[in-house]
């Protein structure tokens, strides 16, 4: 299977609504943070479009075990990477996922009544 | 903000940006990431940063410093004539002025040589902790033609940097024996600095129009003052500000 992966214009960049493009002028070519300039991938895009049509935008559930061992598989696969799949968690996005590890974890927590900082 | 996105062109001046740069085209990146004389105009703009005359351009120690290194050393060892630099790194003692300017006159918080002069944002290293001090960040997620793009705009930047801080030199080594004080030598270098970006334009910069004089465009145009005021900005894309604050510096 060929993978296309075209970016759009300049222009039609401008016309998004995120940071990597709207906050620069017409003329001006943005690198900055990690917004890509590829199109959504099909599949990711259908998925939301059904959640869409449903009006399906509740919590999230945790985990099913069908994710944590699709996840496992690839993990294993493509990073060489051996994951117990009973530790797999959800979080929203990477930046919160490493905050809930530094809580999990302690690290840099200051504790009650401690001198040391 | 905007301003914080991209390095500053102090920063591009010191030698401290170096940009990470992913490209397929080899002679842009080549351009963009310095060359065999880079480490040379780092050590440069260190001494630089320490002080140094303009226009001799030898570190100037401080007084204190000074005295103490004479009276520690023999006559001997003391230290007399530096030796004589490379071209590059003269650019780079430039650059820094230039830079110093570019803030003197749009404010601290101007946006960065690379989005200014070559109209491409990046992201600024230390926006993603210390040890992104002296980097910019390249976003590569697009496609390599655009990649390639943003790169030869990076170039760009660099190259009218670096021209505009040698016709800086070129002048100020006429001048530079007139201008006494450091006040004098600055604003000579903003004059030049000022008319040699008027003088040439960057070609993919979009040409400024033309100057009308007259009693109507002058009356169209309004007072110094209103144009401050209005936010408005100069030919060379500038904030327009009091000249009291330009000739502070």
């Amino acid at each position: 299977m060929t993978i296309v992966l075209a970016v759009a214009g300049i222009q039609a960049m401008h016309q998004r609504a995120g940071a990597k493009w709207s906050a620069y002028d017409a003329d001006v070519l943005s690198a900055t943070i990690a917004e890509m300039d590829f199109p959504l991938a099909p599949p990711v895009a259908e998925a939301l479009r059904d959640a869409i049509d449903r009006a399906d935008l509740g919590y999230p559930k945790p985990a099913t075990p069908s994710l944590r061992s699709s996840f496992a598989r690839f993990a294993a696969r493509r990073l060489n990477w051996t994951v117990d799949d009973e530790q797999i968690v959800l979080a929203p996005d990477v930046m919160i996922g490493l905050v809930e590890l530094r809580r999990a974890r302690g690290v840099g927590a200051r504790r009650r009544g401690s001198t040391r900082r | 903000m905007l301003a914080d996105e991209v390095p500053r062109a102090a920063d591009l001046a010191r030698g401290h940006v170096h940009p990470m740069v992913v490209t397929a085209d080899p002679a842009a990146r080549d351009l963009v990431t310095a060359d065999a004389g880079a480490a040379r105009a780092r050590g440069a703009a260190r001494r630089d940063r320490r002080g140094g005359c303009v226009r001799t351009r030898r570190p100037v120690a401080r007084r204190a410093d000074r005295a103490t290194r004479r009276q520690s050393r023999p006559a001997w060892s003391r230290p007399r004539a530096q030796p004589p630099r490379g071209r590059l790194a003269t650019a780079a003692g430039d650059l820094s002025r230039v830079a110093r300017l570019d803030r003197a006159r749009a404010g601290r918080r101007t946006g960065g040589a690379f989005l200014a002069k070559g109209r491409v944002a990046l992201g600024r290293g230390l926006d993603y902790g210390a040890p992104g001090a002296g980097n910019v960040r390249v976003n590569f997620a697009t496609s390599p033609e655009r990649l390639s793009g943003a790169v030869s705009r990076m170039a760009r930047a660099v190259a009218a940097v670096t021209t505009l801080a040698e016709h800086v030199h070129r002048r100020l080594r006429v001048g530079g024996r007139r201008l006494g004080a450091s006040r004098r030598v600055s604003h000579g270098l903003e004059q030049v600095a000022r008319d040699s970006v008027r003088a040439q334009p960057p070609p993919w910069e979009p040409r400024p129009p033309q100057a009308r004089g007259g009693a109507e465009h002058q009356r169209r145009r309004g007072s110094h003052t209103s144009r401050v005021a209005r936010g408005e900005r100069s030919v060379d894309n500038l904030p327009i500000r009091n000249q009291a604050v330009n000739a502070d510096r």
